[in-house]
């Protein structure tokens, strides 16, 4: 997946369930559009969209819209670490949209300038720990969908710490629009973890 | 049965029953007063080659697990560990195997249980599966006599916890082992326990949580920062 690109943005949604409402919203003409228009050094989006059968079946829906009325070339094919692959471009930025990678988040985050997830611990953890060197900015929309999940809870609570961005799907175009290349607030990093306590802790339990 | 010999099969049931409630008074953490430093010490004495037994849950149990192993570096050489995972549970092993490459002392033990956790068949097969489980953590726990119960058993959840803490839990209401129970709580968790925290509450020594309002709702959660 090496490549000459300047920017990229990332987004993601967790290998378990996939969550068709955010990448409607992301697969969309006007979004692409305002994604080149706005941030003129993105050159590549790309789309980690689940492992389920579903939403391959998913894809194609959403796909069929854009090659039928804008006449958008989709090339598919099946890859071995990726999955089910679809490419094409719009306005000059290459989309590629995969199924799922274990090393996708930690890998890929570090060249992106945005990372627009879903609210699961796992893939927000990923995306922070690897926030060190540069500073991406990580928008984490809420999947109101699902019942009992607490992602709306784990958004706020990292929200406010200042570390990443919270909302839900509906405000994900604005969310973006909004802030360019982080011009009023820059986000703080998240402070180191603690793991090592827990060693500490093992040991007093067995001195005492 | 005459009224005397009635009235000493009684008390000495009650005597029994009070013994008992005595015991488990004894031996529930939840039921001692005693404080431990907010701020925990740093020592390595004495520590050395003690038994740890530490349960990889499954998917995002184990991965928290594993990243907070990986900040204990080296002083992960200084247990004996025991792994517990479920069966079929294939990336957990793989996870732990890449963490266990980089020690040094190569001197620790997979246990494979019986997956309790079924998510979508019927309940008479999900209560079959669980007693299998338990039957399965039982065995375990009973084969763990001889070679020595631990001395602390680690988890993060998820509900697998239950039956073996509860098991470690009966040993040492019987006086067989003094395992201490250490639960983490998933960083998912912010203002509430987990059904498997709110379970393993009363039986565990210390209960760790990565948010800092769920500290203050239940007086015997810890709160140190986030851990993974």
């Amino acid at each position: 997946m090496t490549g000459n690109w300047k920017e990229q943005m990332l987004v993601t949604t967790g290998a378990t369930v996939s969550f068709p409402l955010l990448i409607e919203k992301i697969i969309d003409f006007k979004f692409i559009e305002m994604i080149s228009q706005k941030y003129k050094n993105i050159d590549r989006i790309l789309v980690q969209y689940g492992k389920p059968e579903t939403s391959v079946h998913m894809m194609h829906q959403i796909l069929d819209d854009l090659q039928k009325v804008k006449k958008v070339k989709v090339k598919e094919y099946d890859d071995e670490k990726y999955g089910i692959v679809f490419e094409f471009k719009i306005n000059e930025i290459l989309i590629k949209c995969v199924q799922y990678d274990n090393l996708l988040n930690e890998q890929y985050s570090k060249k992106c300038s945005i990372v627009i997830s879903h609210a699961g611990t796992g893939t927000i953890m990923d995306v922070l720990r690897s926030k060190s060197d540069n500073n991406i900015r990580l928008i984490v929309v809420v999947n109101e969908q699902l019942a009992d999940n607490h992602q709306k809870e784990i958004g706020d609570a990292f929200e406010s710490l200042g570390v990443l961005e919270c909302c839900t799907v509906n405000e994900v175009f604005d969310k973006v629009v909004s802030n360019v290349a982080g011009e009023n607030s820059e986000s703080k990093s998240l402070p180191a973890s603690r793991g090592a306590v827990v060693y500490n802790i093992v040991s007093e339990m067995i001195m005492s | 049965m005459n009224e005397n010999t009635f009235t000493v099969i009684i008390s000495t049931f009650l005597i029994l029953l009070l013994c008992v409630l005595v015991r488990l008074i004894i031996v529930l953490p939840a039921c001692n007063v005693k404080q431990f430093n907010k701020e925990p010490f740093t020592t390595n004495n004495n520590i050395k080659n003690t038994k740890l037994t530490i349960l990889l849950g499954s998917g995002g149990h184990t991965g928290e697990m594993i990243r907070i192993l990986e900040q204990w570096g080296d002083k992960l050489n200084n247990f004996n560990r025991q792994y517990v995972i479920s069966s079929g549970d294939s990336t957990s092993i793989h996870k732990l195997q890449k963490l266990e490459e980089t020690t040094d002392n190569k001197d620790y033990q997979i246990d494979i249980i019986h997956r309790a956790n079924n998510i979508g068949s019927n309940k008479l097969s999900s209560l079959i599966n669980t007693l299998i489980s338990f039957k399965s953590t039982f065995n375990h726990i009973i084969y763990q006599k001889w070679r020595g119960l631990p001395k602390v058993f680690l988890t993060n959840g998820p509900g697998t916890a239950i039956p073996i803490a509860y098991l470690l839990f009966i040993c040492k209401f019987l006086g067989v082992c003094d395992t201490k129970i250490i639960y983490i709580e998933s960083l998912a968790r912010v203002n509430d326990l987990s059904l498997t925290g709110f379970l393993i509450l009363p039986i565990s020594d210390r209960i760790i949580v990565q948010w800092e309002p769920l500290s203050k709702k239940y007086k015997r959660c810890e709160y140190h920062g986030i851990l993974i």
